[in-house]
């Protein structure tokens, strides 16, 4: 007899990347995230690559960010993990004949580790967006292009790895006695990257203003191992049974990305205010039941007769659905000097919850989210003779506030029961810019 | 080694990183032993059956158990062990007592105090209490039946009781049977019920049911259903055990205290050969 078997439900994915939860540099957080025609630094490299061709210096950013969650459910913290890291860009700008491009490279750089990936009981409840999702590197580079004297166009590739592998033993299994065993022992396993793409083109439809449009791909982590065991079970020379396999298949997915499009405009209401505004549209529908499958198959020959294992009933759905994320951001040049120029800057995004109320089994929890931020920047000019091009620093502080939302059960013997999830993330970073 | 405060870190639900602390259970389970002996308090010298327990406002539990006719109570605390000496509770000295009282099942009363039922000579009695230590008897028995359950719902007292493999409110209907299903844990009848009460955080009411299910070979295994209304209990999808690792033999006397993270289920199993209170830990799925 050959069986194969589908079983599910042990284990859940979370999602995007802490670039996608807290944004990236110290002025775009700053203004909540609303920049996709308001970028100027090297948070062009996530928000609108094509922004990137705005500037004639090569210009390196290097901040730090960190943002702590403070989430409950069921009045209890969940200690969900702080994301904090060193966010580096590089941009490049040059002209190619009459052609004015731009290369950009970012990174963010998570200090407590690189990514984080795991497995849990897809009954476990979790914050969906703040389990794994900000434990992951950010790495992305873009090319960009000046068009005529107003149109920026630019694109590129982010970069992440998934894992794939098996482990096959080979021989016989001893039987009373396992030391009697004799094996081979074949591991294998591939890290491939997996490459996602993002665009963004960007207009000055007017000297006052600046309208724009970003892309950026899906990506999904695959985590495909697999478990093979293969020979004869019994003493040598007289096994119970002979030729018999046993083998599993495990395909876990994690740190999903919804495919996003992005619309955004900069308005330059009067010389010292800037006024940004976005709306994002997240493709949350195809995010899948995070459970794994697994499979297993076996032929234990005579013994197949008393192996019975019980298929898990099918998996859940889970009936995330799109978004659309407005940001409204403002920045005030609030003093200027020969050397200096102040800026402060503020910002508000909504961002309405993917995740539907969590009755079943499933429990992948998330709410709808105000994020409130504000921070200051100084551009400092001719202070030095090292440093000829102006020297910025950033800063920025957050609040995400997530209001209480109810789940209630639909069955009355759930083991997780009806509760409660609400919460708040802080945020906070610091950013430079240099300009050669 | 038993650790009552370091229940939830007893190696249950952990996971690397953060994001899973403090999880909501609803008592449903599965529960699983805590560390490597189960059994929290035995007295080789007789059977201790029939645990019914609450949560004490400064830590640690007090346990109600029919032990050799009587019913004697005991604190639990931190450690292992016991926290102190365990006494006498409640003697029968009724008529209808026919000298023998046992089954108890204590639970929290409106306004405050503790009310008790128990069984004897198959009919329900009650006793009541403000401190869980002297109980003043009710006059008359409350009805007839095995096992009882009391809880409160708001102001309604539900109290239940096994009746013929299946069990029924006091005086009233049939509330679980025994499962259709022949390869059921429970298929051949269920008995000793335990119920438990909370409001949701939605409002909602809730009422548990433990209970101990038979097979036709005898074995017993504990088991769960839930209810809205304290008439119409539902089994889990897969009607499974709640203990996720079950006894070889049988177990019995399911007494669970349910609190907002974890869950505790007192019961018991067979240590050298008498009924032993052990204890196992629902934390997060």
């Amino acid at each position: 007899m050959r069986a194969t078997l589908l079983l599910a439900a042990v284990a859940v994915r979370a999602h995007a990347n802490p670039v996608d939860a807290f944004g990236f540099g110290a002025r775009g957080p700053a203004m909540a995230g609303a920049q996709t025609a308001a970028t100027d630094d090297g948070g062009a490299n996530y928000y609108n690559p094509g922004a990137l061709a705005l500037g004639d210096d090569i210009r390196i950013d290097l901040g730090y960010q960190i943002a702590k969650p403070y989430l409950k459910i069921g009045g209890g913290d969940q200690g969900v993990d702080s994301s904090r890291g060193l966010a580096l860009s590089l941009t490049a700008p040059g002209d190619v004949g009459p052609v004015h491009l731009a290369v950009g490279l970012a990174v963010f750089l998570p200090d407590e580790r690189i990514t984080r990936t795991r497995t849990l009981p897809s009954a476990r409840p979790r914050w969906a967006l703040y389990d794994n999702r900000p434990q992951r590197l950010f790495l992305a580079s873009n090319l960009a292009l000046r068009v005529g004297d107003d149109l920026y166009i630019g694109g590129g590739i982010a970069y992440m790895s998934r894992t794939g592998g098996a482990i096959d033993l080979e021989g016989r299994l001893g039987f009373p006695d396992p030391n009697d065993s004799n094996f081979t022992l074949d591991i294998d396993v591939t890290l491939k990257t997996i490459r996602y793409a993002q665009a963004g083109v960007l207009w000055r439809a007017q000297p006052w203003l600046l309208v724009g449009a970003s892309f950026r791909g899906g990506f999904v982590l695959a985590l495909d191992q697999g478990f093979r065991i293969h020979g004869d079970l019994g003493p040598a020379g007289s096994p119970v049974v002979k030729d018999g396999f046993f083998e599993l298949h495990s395909l876990a997915f994690d740190l999903f990305q919804p495919e996003q499009w992005a619309a955004g405009f900069a308005l330059q209401l009067t010389p010292r205010v800037l006024v940004s505004g976005d709306v994002t549209w997240q493709r949350w529908s195809a995010y899948e039941n995070p459970a794994a499958r697994i499979q297993i198959s076996y032929d234990l020959k005579q013994l197949n007769d008393i192996v019975h294992i019980v298929a898990a009933p099918p998996l859940e759905k889970a009936y995330f659905h799109d978004t659309f994320v407005p940001r409204l951001g403002v920045e005030w040049l609030a003093a200027r000097s020969p050397h200096a120029a102040w800026r402060v800057r503020a910002g508000y995004a909504f961002e309405p919850t993917p995740a539907p109320e969590q009755r079943g089994e499933l429990n992948a929890v998330d709410n709808d989210k105000h994020t409130f931020t504000a921070g200051f920047g100084v551009s400092l000019s001719d202070v030095t003779r090292v440093l000829v091009h102006p020297f910025d620093i950033d800063a920025y502080v957050g609040a995400t506030y997530l209001p209480p939302r109810t789940h209630r059960k639909l069955s009355l013997t759930d083991p997780v029961g009806d509760y409660i999830s609400e919460g708040l993330v802080l945020m906070a970073g610091v950013g430079t810019r240099w300009r050669f | 080694m038993w650790c009552l405060a370091a229940l939830a870190a007893c190696g249950m639900g952990a996971a690397s990183g953060g994001g899973t602390d403090h999880l909501p259970v609803s008592g449903a389970g599965p529960y699983g032993d805590i560390g490597d002996q189960p059994v929290v308090f035995a007295d080789p010298g007789a059977d201790l059956t029939s645990p019914t327990a609450i949560a004490l406002e400064g830590g640690g539990f007090r346990i109600w158990y029919a032990r050799a006719g009587e019913i004697w109570r005991v604190d639990l605390g931190d450690g292992p062990g016991p926290a102190g000496e365990p006494a006498p509770a409640l003697a029968a000295d009724r008529a209808w007592e026919a000298g023998a009282v046992g089954n108890p099942s204590v639970t929290p009363a409106p306004g405050g105090g503790l009310l008790m039922v128990y069984e004897a000579a198959g009919q329900v009695g009650a006793a009541r209490s403000n401190d869980g230590v002297a109980w003043m008897k009710d006059a008359a028995p409350l009805g007839d039946g095995h096992d009882p359950s009391a809880v409160y719902a708001g102001d309604e007292l539900f109290v239940y009781v096994a009746d013929g493999g299946a069990i029924r409110r006091l005086g009233g209907d049939v509330v679980l049977s025994a499962s259709t299903d022949p390869l059921a844990f429970d298929s051949a009848a269920v008995a000793e019920p335990t119920a438990a009460f909370g409001t949701t955080v939605a409002g909602r009411r809730w009422i548990g049911l433990f209970y101990v299910g038979a097979n036709a070979a005898g074995r017993t295994l504990i088991g769960f259903a839930g209810s809205g209304d304290g008439a119409t209990f539902t089994r889990p999808p897969r009607g499974r055990p709640i203990l996720a690792a079950p006894s070889i033999v049988s177990e019995r006397g399911p007494a669970p205290v349910v609190l907002s993270d974890r869950a505790y289920l007192f019961y018991n199993r067979v240590k050298s050969g008498r009924w032993a209170i052990a204890a196992a830990l629902s934390t997060t799925p």
